[in-house]
């Protein structure tokens, strides 16, 4: 079984694309705006005369081959960084994007280490309980916890 | 009468100064007449609170436009069951129902705990930390949001109920989610209490179990009923738009749900005690700031519905709570701490942790888009928007790993797990994994968080069909019953663990959904005249004809559409435009036709001159498995909360108060 696990961790890095490329479409472009109606919401969510402005803009734009970065750099001109429904990932704003994965990543080496420390802990005090233990007594207490476990809710 | 509300509530106001000093005198000078006389107290105020209520609720229903509340938030044609939910449509009547189901779970909490010898050194604290919290809403209502203010001038006509609010999610959206909201409060104040009292061992997590899993219940049904809600009423921007407000009723559900995981190693293992406290003290302090989010206007959303003053106050409130936990935090800090240890790093107590540290992440990672804004604006001074596209990225990988450790956690063994025994427990839910992987991926899909959702799914839901498959076996083999026998006596007698994954199993079918509905949406949109017809999918949509009528409340136009999905046809869509004149605000209402694979999902966009209708036509997929989902979650927890018949334990046999006397035993601190 061991020797399973390599075999199936490979096929899955087999199986994703490292980069995904696609087209320009209207609703991506719809997806990266806010509507300035004052409703907050992402222009391809609302319905209103503003969103249906905005979108025949976009429309416009997108037929005479502009890219979707430069479709949203008209709208950010237009109407400031506001317009855009996710920040720039630059300057400042990159800490918006960088410290949700960073600090839970922290976290996790922390609690690794500290489980780990915990659990090393406890096995010298086990080891040392052990000593007083003969064989057989061992045997069964660990047999009658394993029966406790068994039976026991979580 | 009205003045009788007013007064009501200003009675209550003093009655909960009362409890806190009746408590507190009682507490200090050791007597007991002080705290039955606390108990009456809060009985009197919930009381008065309900008489407040009953009144502005009746003025709402006769229309009494003498009341500025009434006046701003109903109209003459609003139906009675509108009228009703408009206690909760504006600020003072929300906080008042905040404030009456405080005022109520007050109650129930003496009640429930007046005779138990267990509680009587807490409950005392436990009045006193409940009736500031209460105080802190009477101050707003009697100073700076008060329903019984006057209208300044006599008018004939409300301004109505919002539109957008006249929907039947109105009745039970808000109730619900304050059902959450408040009673989050009830483990806090036992927390504090125990806190206090040094009394830190788990008798407050065993009293305050159900309120936990009660309000967790509620605040998911909530979230479920707003999502439902905003999916079928245009103008919430679909069933989830990670607006602000749709956020900060996520994050007490967050760390509630980390809380409900973490309390079963304090439980089990007497560790994570500080862990406990912080996270029941964040939930409580989340779900004042989403009271807070909702009602200051201070982060623009499309459910705050005006500023208000409010702001400074729920500051002030929220910076109280957090120096006093905290003080209470450290200086009990020595109590506190654990003797315990983990046994090893693959252990159930471990993945428990990392259970707890994705849900913070992911509370982290919600709030700190949420506030991104604000913070934006006072270093750079340029606004900004966050959206769905940065929660989107940030949350998805959190959403699976989540999902992964769900599976996985029931697989790892308590205290410590042998790399043999894991691999076996991980051979069969592994394969399932694997092979759904290759199959979805055979299939056409390409997008990585769908695959891996969809594959990871089939992982959790394969491992706790065998931990029932496994403990009914169990139970055959070792207590020769049947399967029947042994399959409900396994789930009878460990309702925790098994609603547990009941539960488990509701959030997969969520996440399902979500991850179907929005990485596999399709859409078309067209200007169509009589006779056109749409193509989207299977479905050929055919447009028939507009027709158009008056309601008491607003002008509408519906089109209609021949649905043709394949060969059969399925009758009329009837997507439709409320023109509401006294708002003077257009709604549009669209047509859903649901099934287990797929919604057709028809906005009607304009209506021109000509007879032309503008319509969008939308296919999103597995969309139905949200709302069953969140049926199963339901059934899950009210089966892991359900009382279990047990055998009373020697000392409850022997009570140790008398039944009919109020236990006035005194503390000592």
């Amino acid at each position: 079984m061991k020797k399973l696990y390599p075999v199936m961790v490979i096929s899955l890095l087999l199986i994703f694309p490292l980069s995904v490329i696609g087209n320009i479409s209207m609703n991506e472009v719809q997806k990266a705006l806010i509507c300035q109606c004052s409703c907050q919401m992402a222009l391809n969510n609302c319905e209103c005369g503003t969103a249906a402005q905005m979108r025949s803009q976009i429309t416009g734009m997108i037929n005479r081959g502009f890219t979707k970065n430069q479709i949203l750099a008209v709208f950010v001109k237009q109407y400031g960084e506001k317009v855009l429904s996710a920040p720039i990932k630059k300057g400042f704003n990159l800490t918006a994007w960088i410290l949700p994965f960073l600090l839970p990543i922290i976290a996790g080496f922390l609690l690794i280490k500290g489980i780990r420390r915990w659990s090393k802990k406890q096995k010298d005090e086990d080891q040392s309980d052990e000593e007083t233990l003969d064989k057989k007594d061992a045997d069964q207490l660990k047999k009658e916890l394993d029966q406790f476990e068994e039976g026991e809710d979580s | 009468m009205i003045e009788l509300g007013s007064i009501g509530l200003k009675l209550s106001l003093v009655f909960s100064i009362y409890i806190i000093i009746a408590s507190f005198t009682g507490i200090k000078n050791r007597m007991g007449q002080f705290l039955v006389s606390s108990h009456r107290a809060i009985y009197s105020s919930f009381l008065l609170i309900s008489l407040a209520m009953i009144i502005l609720t009746q003025a709402l229903i006769t229309k009494n436009y003498e009341l500025k509340y009434v006046a701003e938030h109903v109209s003459n044609h609003l139906p009675v069951f509108y009228a009703i939910t408009a206690l909760w449509a504006g600020q003072s009547g929300s906080l008042l129902l905040w404030v009456w189901l405080l005022s109520l779970f007050g109650v129930i909490v003496v009640l429930q705990n007046r005779h138990k010898s267990q509680n009587q050194y807490t409950l005392p604290y436990v009045n006193l930390v409940l009736g500031s919290i209460q105080l802190f809403f009477l101050i707003i209502l009697v100073f700076t949001s008060d329903p019984f203010e006057k209208a300044t001038f006599h008018i004939l006509e409300g301004q109505g109920l919002n539109p957008l609010l006249q929907n039947p999610g109105m009745i039970f959206h808000p109730p619900t989610l304050y059902l959450g909201y408040v009673g989050f409060a009830i483990p806090f104040a036992f927390a504090i209490a125990a806190l206090i009292t040094r009394r830190l061992d788990n008798e407050w997590i065993k009293t305050t179990r159900r309120w936990t899993l009660f309000s967790w219940l509620f605040l998911s049904i909530g979230i479920l009923l707003g999502a439902k809600w905003a999916y079928v009423e245009l103008g919430w921007g679909g069933y989830w738009a990670w607006d602000p407000v749709e956020n900060a009723s996520l994050l007490p559900w967050l760390t509630g749900t980390a809380f409900l995981h973490s309390v079963m190693i304090q439980e089990r293992k007497d560790m994570l005690k500080i862990w406990n406290m912080v996270l029941i003290v964040l939930t409580f302090l989340l779900t004042i700031f989403g009271t807070f989010v909702t009602r200051s206007g201070i982060i623009s959303s499309v459910h705050s519905f005006g500023n208000s003053n409010l702001g400074p106050l729920f500051l002030l409130f929220m910076f109280w709570a957090i120096v006093s936990a905290t003080y209470l935090i450290i200086s009990r800090r020595e109590d506190l701490r654990s003797r315990n240890q983990l046994d090893s790093v693959l252990s159930r107590e471990s993945s428990f942790l990392f259970n707890n540290l994705i849900f913070v992440a992911a509370t982290f990672a919600i709030l700190w888009g949420t506030l991104f804004p604000i913070i934006s604006e006072a270093v750079r001074g340029i606004k900004i928007t966050v959206g769905p596209p940065f929660f989107n990225t940030v949350n998805v990988p959190i959403a699976i790993a989540l999902i992964l450790l769900t599976g996985i956690c029931p697989l790892i063994s308590w205290r410590k797990a042998t790399m043999n025994n894991f691999l076996r427990n991980f051979l069969i839910p592994s394969a399932v994994f694997f092979t759904a992987l290759i199959l979805l991926f055979a299939v056409g899909i390409r997008k990585v968080a769908p695959l891996l959702t969809f594959s990871l799914s089939a992982f959790v839901l394969t491992s706790i069909f065998f931990e029932f498959y496994r403990g009914t076996l169990s139970r055959i083999r070792y207590h020769d019953e049947n399967i029947f026998t042994g399959f409900k006596n396994l789930i009878f007698k460990h309702r925790k663990r098994y609603g547990g994954y009941v539960v488990h199993t509701g959030m997969i079918l969520i996440f399902i959904g979500i991850a179907g509905s929005s990485s596999f949406k399709t859409e078309k949109e067209k200007t169509m005249k009589k006779g056109d017809t749409i193509k989207i999918a299977n479905y050929e949509l055919t447009f028939t004809g507009l027709d158009q009528y008056n309601t008491p409340n607003a002008q509408v136009s519906t089109a209609s559409f021949r649905i043709k999905n394949g060969n059969k046809y399925e009758g009329l869509a009837t997507p439709s435009k409320h023109y509401h004149p006294l708002q003077k605000q257009t709604m549009t209402e669209v047509y859903i036709s649901s099934n287990l694979r797929e919604d057709l999902y028809l906005i009607l966009g304009s209506i021109n001159t000509n007879g032309s209708v503008f319509i969008k036509a939308e296919i999103i997929p597995l969309v139905a498995w949200i709302w069953i989902g969140g049926y199963i979650l339901i059934v899950g927890t009210l089966f892991a909360m359900w009382p279990s018949k047990k055998k009373k334990s020697f000392l409850e046999t022997k009570p140790l108060a008398k039944k009919n006397k109020e236990f006035v035993q005194l503390p000592q601190v």
